[in-house]
């Protein structure tokens, strides 16, 4: 009897441990939420990438890919060229005019 | 754009006034009248012509009328710029060779008997003309063709006339003349036919003055006995000019001056004959050869249509 009395531990040790565990867990979460949940900032805020902090080249890279551009839409970026194509004014020659008379060897007609 | 279209001289006649003034269409109505009276006066086949009387009267003193007399001076002059090659004293070595009636009545094509040889042309220097009584004495035995230059002349004078009704062309069977640019300042664009295929042309000319005239054996020619003959005589032989022309087109200062310069090239050949051209300043042309080529002078592409 006293054998078995003596091998037992107590249950409310082991209990303990697990709930401070569990509220060990929520309330890192919590503070995890805290601290990253909170929209970035203007200011202050140093993990927002701007181009000043892009390496060389990489603004070029991430610029809109040239596609077709729907008429009278200005081309925006660095792919758009520097100065547009003129447009060069074309003229057909003018069709030949049918001729006043036809010259040829004396005849009646 | 007014029109009238006739026959006279042998050819089909257009006379063009450009422009919408009603007075035109009076005008270009007397243009048949005044082809009779040059006819009249200048024809080889009219028994009582003035020029028929005068090849009647070799070896005597004969006044003529100022008509007759301008186309006597157009002829020679023709005679002195070509050096002889186009002359008005080849009547008989013309009807030698067939062309002895209108060529309406020629109508089978084949002339009477055979291949004739004929005798040597009479030097058109001999021809004396008198300005001060207005007359003309041709030696014995000489008597004068002025076909084709009647017919620039008449082109000439009838544009002059019609010219003071508006801008006009005159289309005297292949010789023409113009009286200037068209109302809008534009040149008159003339086509030059394919003298190998009817219907068709080989170039578009653009004329603002002067005149244009064809010479070509691609169509007056017939057969005497076994011989083929053509009107376009050589003084130097008195035959038919054998040459390697079909037809020749001259652009020059005037319709008669275009016709005496294209008769020369076609004599002189395709060799000869552009270089005739090139030593003449105002003259330009183009040659459609028998072989079916057709050669131009250098200065006929300033005529040629440009489309611009």
């Amino acid at each position: 009897m006293n054998v078995q009395a003596t091998s037992k531990r107590p249950n409310g040790g082991r209990a303990s441990l697990k709930t401070l565990i569990t509220v060990g867990a929520l309330a890192a979460t919590a503070l995890g939420w805290l601290l990253f949940g909170k929209p970035d900032s203007a200011e202050g805020s140093s993990t927002a990438p701007t181009e000043a902090t892009l390496p060389p080249g990489w603004a070029e890279l991430l610029a809109p890919l040239p596609t077709l551009v729907p008429p009278g839409v200005a081309m925006v970026g660095p792919s758009a060229p520097a100065t547009q194509p003129a447009l060069r004014r074309v003229s057909l020659p003018a069709p030949a005019p049918k001729p006043v008379t036809i010259t040829r060897s004396s005849r009646r007609k | 754009m007014h029109r009238f279209e006739f026959e006279a001289m042998g050819s089909r006649i257009l006379a063009v006034v450009d422009g919408l003034d009603r007075r035109a269409e009076a005008r270009l109505a007397e243009v048949p009248g005044w082809f009779e009276t040059w006819e009249d006066c200048l024809s080889r086949f009219r028994p009582e012509s003035e020029l028929s009387r005068l090849n009647r009267s070799a070896g005597k003193d004969v006044s003529v009328s100022g008509v007759l007399w301008d186309v006597l001076a157009v002829a020679f002059e023709a005679a002195q710029s070509t050096g002889g090659l186009v002359q008005p004293t080849i009547l008989e070595a013309l009807q030698t060779a067939g062309y002895d009636r209108t060529w309406e009545s020629m109508g089978s094509r084949v002339a009477e008997g055979a291949a004739r040889v004929a005798p040597p042309v009479q030097d058109w220097r001999l021809v004396e003309r008198n300005p001060h009584t207005r007359s003309v004495r041709l030696p014995a035995g000489t008597s004068l063709d002025l076909g084709g230059f009647g017919k620039g002349w008449a082109a000439d004078k009838a544009a002059r006339r019609l010219g003071t009704a508006g801008p006009a062309l005159v289309d005297a069977g292949g010789d023409i003349a113009v009286s200037g640019p068209r109302e809008d300042g534009q040149p008159w664009p003339i086509g030059v036919a394919d003298p190998g295929k009817d219907g068709e042309t080989i170039a578009l000319l653009s004329i603002r003055s002067g005149g244009v005239a064809t010479s070509g054996r691609d169509y007056k020619r017939w057969r005497q006995g076994e011989v083929w003959r053509h009107h376009l005589i050589d003084p130097r032989t008195g035959q038919p000019a054998e040459t390697d022309i079909l037809a020749t087109t001259v652009v020059a200062p005037s319709a008669r001056a275009a016709e005496a310069a294209a008769k020369a090239v076609l004599i002189l050949g395709s060799r000869d004959g552009l270089r005739w051209l090139e030593a003449h300043q105002r003259l330009a042309g183009l040659a459609a050869l028998e072989s079916g080529r057709v050669v131009f002078s250098r200065r006929m592409t300033s005529y040629l249509w440009s489309g611009s």
